[in-house]
């Protein structure tokens, strides 16, 4: 063993110009790698700063699909996704309903509604009291709703125009009492009905639908109350962290058959500029190491060609083409390790204090020293010295050392 | 027996053209024995030579080193071969000329792992004998021809072998260093070395007890 190292200690103080060309070549590669590594990921942070956080990913509409319809077993398949960060799951009210307004000439109509959880409307809520009558939500009195902007505008630019009413604004709608008549509508009247003192807590533009947005509790509860089935899902409504979060779940929940509707525009364009930025500074980031392993290619190629007198007189005297190539590729696995050790040196401690005034386009460039920078310092380390001598110990062992 | 050929055959590719460049060849060498082989350049002497030390294999017949048939399978079997029982004399010595003249002679002991004190006093001893011990720690490159050959004699014995291969060992030195070459051999042949030479001094076949000669691949006994 101690020999073996002997021979390959002799190769490695051999050639010492092309040795130190070599080193030289892997060391700036690995910097290169380090650099460009740095860069791609502060201009992915500046575009996560700038674009991913301030333009939260759109929310995720899953509704029926024909034949494949919300139920509880459809849950329990979605929240296993790992990307989702909340699923606001709305129920119908399965009863007819009818709301009527002493406010507005006692104007009343037939109305669908549909129970939606606090977290998802909370902040569309105006008044804390009608927040915390929310989230109790089961036999609270009155009982706090929500009129959503489809049916504000729909009542602003036909209804109130045609039937000589007054216009309504989020701050006078807000606070209006109301009556909503349960199990009664102009053509159906269910065995069990009875009136309940509703108050409009806000106007929301989260959901976009005709239906009143009640408390979800309240709907479970009434739904209970008429013998129906409690929760018959509507929709789900799913937030994600991240924008690729975004369009991984949509993509993923279409293939499980459940129709979708979100708009993705704004998010394959934050990826897609994301993607491009990485595409760009990796395929120089490889280039470079490309032509690190091109030169010391030809370098090693040139250095066996000097040193072939050697490895004949070597392989005479008994050493087996075997060993000889060894000791060659272990001599450019060695600048190898020595280069990464210096690149490593080099950005642990010169890099920090160089970098801390550099600006690129705008974008000021920090760095943090991390594993994953050692973990590919040292896997591209290895991998320049080992795939460019692969031409140089085929020549060696084929030609140099050849048998016959 | 050190070394036993039978019918060995190698032919080449010489310009497109196959060309036979060892025929049947048949040999013996026996402890002790020092046999010499002449000829003409390109008559298939060398050939023979690397094919005893397993540097180019055979296209047919069976060498046989101290009664062990020579495999040709692994490269790795007949290195280690080559370097446990062959001690190898070249016409151009094949010294490393920027290493000393103690590294050279240490080189074989270095591939077969077994340097330790007792090869390193061996090694001193063989530069004493062949008068080349005060060149120890001195570079190859500055000693002259007939030294260098002592040095490459002393590393062809480190490691002890069976058998000792001389290609033209004296061509390229004067006639006095000539002398003092055979002289070293003929020695060593008393000692009981198995020397196969290959050179074309008539002085060399005097001190032969078997002399052949070579020619297009055909080896025949003349003394």
């Amino acid at each position: 063993m101690i020999q073996t190292f002997y021979l390959i200690l002799k190769e490695l103080i051999s050639g010492k110009f092309i040795t130190f060309v070599v080193f030289l070549s892997i060391l700036l590669a690995l910097i290169s790698v380090g650099i460009f590594n740095s860069i791609e990921k502060n201009v992915l942070i500046y575009i996560d700063s700038k674009f991913e956080t301030s333009i939260s990913p759109n929310t995720i509409k899953v509704s029926n699909n024909g034949k494949k319809k919300l139920e509880k077993n459809a849950l329990r398949k979605i929240n296993k996704l790992e990307q989702i960060k909340r699923i606001d799951k709305i129920i119908v009210a399965t009863m007819p309903m009818q709301i009527r307004s002493s406010w507005v000439n006692g104007y009343g109509s037939d109305v669908p509604a549909i129970g939606v959880p606090f977290e998802m409307i909370k902040d569309d809520i105006l008044r804390k009291y009608n927040k915390k009558l929310w989230k109790r939500g089961v036999t609270v009195s009155p009982i706090p709703i929500l009129i959503t902007d489809v049916i504000l505008k729909s009542y602003n630019d036909v209804m109130a125009p045609a039937n000589g009413l007054p216009k309504l604004s989020k701050k006078t709608i807000t606070g209006v009492p109301l009556t909503l008549n349960i199990g009664t509508s102009s053509i159906q009247q269910s065995e069990v009905s009875f009136s309940e003192s509703v108050v409009v807590a806000g106007i929301t533009d989260e959901i976009s639908t005709m239906a009143l947005i009640l408390p979800y509790k309240s709907v479970l509860r009434l739904n209970r109350l008429f013998g129906d089935e409690p929760i018959k899902y509507l929709n789900f409504y799913i937030k994600t962290d991240t924008h690729k979060d975004m369009i991984d779940v949509a993509s993923q929940i279409e293939k499980m058959g459940y129709k979708v509707e979100v708009e993705k525009t704004v998010s394959n364009a934050i990826m897609n500029l994301k993607n491009n930025v990485s595409l760009i500074l990796n395929s120089i980031k490889y280039l470079i190491v490309i032509l690190a392993i091109a030169a010391i290619c030809f370098a090693s190629i040139i250095a066996s060609l000097n040193r072939s007198e050697y490895y004949r007189i070597y392989r005479i005297l008994g050493a087996s083409r075997t060993i000889i190539a060894f000791s060659l590729l272990s001599k450019y696995l060695i600048i190898g390790i020595i280069s990464v050790a210096s690149s490593i040196f080099f950005f642990s401690s010169f890099f920090q204090q160089i970098i801390t005034d550099i600006q690129i386009v705008g974008i000021k460039i920090s760095f943090n020293y991390t594993y994953s920078i050692s973990n590919e310092l040292f896997l591209m380390g290895l991998l320049i010295p080992l795939l460019s001598t692969i031409p140089a110990l085929f020549r060696l062992y084929f030609k140099i050392l050849g048998r016959d | 027996m050190s070394l036993k050929i039978e019918n060995l055959s190698k032919e080449f590719y010489v310009g497109g053209i196959k060309r036979k460049i060892l025929s049947s060849v048949n040999l013996e060498l026996n402890k002790g024995d020092l046999i010499s082989i002449t000829g003409r350049s390109g008559c298939g002497k060398t050939t023979l030579l690397n094919v005893i030390s397993g540097i180019v294999s055979p296209d047919s017949g069976k060498i046989f080193i101290k009664d062990n048939r020579v495999k040709y399978f692994f490269d790795i079997f007949t290195s280690r071969l080559r370097n446990r029982e062959i001690g190898f004399i070249f016409q151009t010595f094949n010294l490393l000329n920027d290493e000393t003249v103690i590294s050279n002679v240490l080189l074989p002991a270095r591939i077969n792992k077994k340097l330790n004190s007792q090869i390193k006093k061996r090694a001193d001893e063989l530069l004493s004998k062949l008068k080349v011990y005060k060149f120890k720690n001195e570079k190859v490159s500055i000693l002259s021809g007939g030294q260098k050959q002592r040095v490459a004699i002393a590393r062809a014995l480190i490691n002890s072998p069976s058998i000792i291969l001389a290609d033209e060992p004296t061509a390229n030195l004067d006639a006095k260093t000539s002398y003092e070459i055979f002289d070293i051999l003929n020695e060593l042949r008393k000692e009981g070395a198995s020397i196969l030479i290959i050179t074309h001094k008539k002085e060399m076949h005097k001190l032969s007890n078997i002399v052949y000669s070579m020619e297009d691949g055909i080896l025949e006994r003349i003394k």
